[in-house]
């Protein structure tokens, strides 16, 4: 493999990727709980049946959009996190970014707000997401020792997760409990368009700041020293890709509650063709993102199930084993 | 032409002084061997030449003071290999050599040609070009040394800053390292370098700096440093030394124990 065919391969696989995510968009545009097979659906579509171009412009393509943003943040923000901290088993929960999230959301529900204006929710997620951020960034200004950070991130998940089952605890009647706990759950159902406008600036913002990482994240796999002999700014470093973690994955969360499993994953499905240099995984692990959540979400909504699958639970029952898997395989290959 | 200069550089640790007032200047072409024992504040002063940690005193390279390069600026003048340097990523070999070219390229841009070819020389010189393709974690210690060197290397720096180099290799690998710094040193560059082997450092470097305590002992010639009275002075012990084809070897042969009295 001479470094030609090295960069063919990275193209390849990108634009494999691609087709893949327009082949699940289509599929989960023309696919769905209605009695009609794709074939008739476009059919319907193009004479301008009024009903179906509800069903599939203003309910499924909000959520097959959102599927793809969140999958794809997710990802990139699993592949940005496992260079910045050496470490295969980091993923964007770890930093205690969505539990925190999910607690802002769970207050919003908690105190009504969501019934008073439909950005409450979304809103108070965001704000959970950039406070958990702000008590990393001062943690980590003091010590950007890996190890330190990852302790960080488990404490502010830890409260966060505390807090969120106080509020559950707590709960004024049965109903906001379900609805808090359903929303816990993570799912892509019933996200209209105004969800992905809100979710959109942040994410690009987060996306820009960890897709410029790449370079320093290489170099870090020299050690701290090293990467700053090379000209790496640590701190700025540090800062770019916890932000934009913030940023994608506190928008992601505010928008579908909390989806686990997929930043961990999609790195790994890449290296054994891709290597292991983290800018190469950064941009195909965003791809690889929003094809595994496209595609969990086409089997939630097609598996005939008495309610509706949440689509956080299926990532994570798909999510461990392969986790399981990647604690063994890596205490083999462990230096 | 001196390369670096540095005068009365201080740093401390966590409030603890470990570097205290040493001095030393390298000149191109030259090689200088920072000994003394574990401790003494060689690793901490090295990374402070390579403006890895903050210190009081001047240090300059080409004439320019360290504190007023900026990050790239530094990374192109000074080449650093930290101690105990390793991958946290099995990356390819190329690709390891190629993080050399870091503080050449812009941001988004693929390499140049100038980065190929300097990364094909690294590879060349340190004879691990028919690896190039291999993953870092299926080398051999003598092959993933030459990797880190050619990494090195491949900054094409005029200043290179080694910390023990050649730790932990067989006797055939610290010499070709030492081979391989000392050629480099030879084409212009000046070469500073952590070492414990006090053989290799008197065969090996024009200049050597005694350290005990993160203060100087001596400066100068490997002749007028490894001297009896040094070596019991600084690391307790005593040596064998001789000539061998008109190169000095010095053996430690024997500690000295806490009880026994240092010769004068």
């Amino acid at each position: 493999m001479t470094a030609s065919t090295d960069s063919q391969r990275y193209r390849q696989i990108s634009l494999g990727l691609v087709v893949l995510l327009v082949g699940l968009t289509v599929a989960g545009l023309l696919l769905g709980s209605l009695p009609l097979n794709p074939w008739q659906t476009l059919l319907h579509l193009l004479d301008g049946d009024p009903r179906l171009a509800v069903i599939v412009l203003e309910i499924r393509l909000p959520r097959v959009l959102l599927g793809l943003l969140v999958g794809a943040s997710l990802g990139l923000s699993g592949a940005a996190l496992q260079g910045l901290l050496r470490n295969p088993l980091a993923e964007p929960g770890i930093l205690g970014v969505s539990a925190s999230a999910g607690l802002g959301a769970v207050l919003a529900l908690y105190f009504g707000l969501a019934r008073v204006t439909v950005w409450a929710l979304p809103g108070c997620a965001l704000l959970g997401a950039l406070l958990a951020t702000l008590i990393l960034a001062l943690l980590a200004a003091r010590d950007s020792n890996p190890l330190s950070l990852i302790l960080a991130g488990v404490a502010v998940s830890s409260l966060a997760i505390a807090l969120t089952s106080l509020a559950l605890n707590l709960a004024p009647n049965p109903l906001a409990l379900s609805e808090m706990v359903l929303w816990l759950l993570g799912s892509l159902r019933d996200r209209g368009l105004s969800d992905v406008a809100l979710a959109i600036p942040f994410m690009a913002v987060g996306w820009a700041l960890l897709l410029s990482a790449g370079r320093e994240l290489d170099a870090l796999t020299l050690g701290e020293d090293a990467a700053r002999s090379l000209g790496v700014g640590i701190g700025w470093l540090h800062a770019r890709v916890i932000g934009g973690t913030a940023l994608t994955v506190g928008a992601a969360t505010a928008v579908t509650g909390t989806v686990g499993f997929v930043g961990l994953i999609a790195p790994h499905l890449l290296r054994p063709w891709l290597g292991y240099q983290p800018s190469r995984i950064l941009l195909p692990a965003a791809l690889t993102g929003a094809a595994l959540l496209a595609a969990a979400d086409l089997a939630v909504r097609l598996i005939p199930t008495r309610q509706e699958l949440m689509l956080g639970v299926v990532t994570a029952l798909l999510g461990v084993p392969f986790f399981v898997h990647l604690l063994l395989y890596t205490r083999r290959t462990a230096p | 032409m001196i390369l670096l200069e540095a005068d009365q550089i201080r740093v401390a640790l966590a409030g603890r002084p470990v570097v205290n007032g040493v001095g030393l200047r390298v000149a191109a072409g030259q090689m200088l061997a920072l000994l003394g024992p574990n401790g003494a504040g060689k690793t901490t002063l090295l990374a402070a030449l390579a403006g890895l940690r903050p210190f009081q005193g001047e240090i300059r390279i080409q004439g320019r003071s360290l504190a007023r390069l900026n990050r790239r600026e530094r990374a192109r003048v000074l080449a650093y290999l930290p101690q105990g340097q390793t991958a946290h990523w099995p990356l390819t070999v190329r690709r390891l050599v190629e993080l050399g070219r870091l503080p050449h390229q812009a941001p988004w841009h693929s390499p140049a040609a100038a980065d190929r070819l300097a990364v094909a020389s690294a590879l060349e010189r340190t004879g691990i070009a028919a690896l190039a393709e291999r993953p870092f974690d299926t080398l051999s210690g003598g092959e993933r040394a030459r990797t880190l060197l050619a990494r090195v290397l491949a900054v094409e720096a005029p200043l290179v800053l080694a910390d023990e180099p050649v730790a932990s290799l067989d006797p055939y690998h610290q010499l070709r390292v030492m081979e391989l710094l000392r050629d480099h040193a030879d084409t212009g560059a000046a070469v500073i370098i952590v070492l414990h082997d006090l053989t290799l450092a008197a065969r090996f470097c024009d200049e050597l700096v005694l350290l005990r305590d993160g203060r100087l002992v001596a400066s100068g010639t490997p002749r007028s440093v490894l001297t009896t009275h040094h070596l019991a002075d600084t690391y307790r012990v005593t040596a064998l030394q001789g000539e061998y084809e008109s190169q000095r070897y010095v053996l430690p042969w024997q500690r000295y124990s806490r009880d026994r009295e240092y010769p004068g």
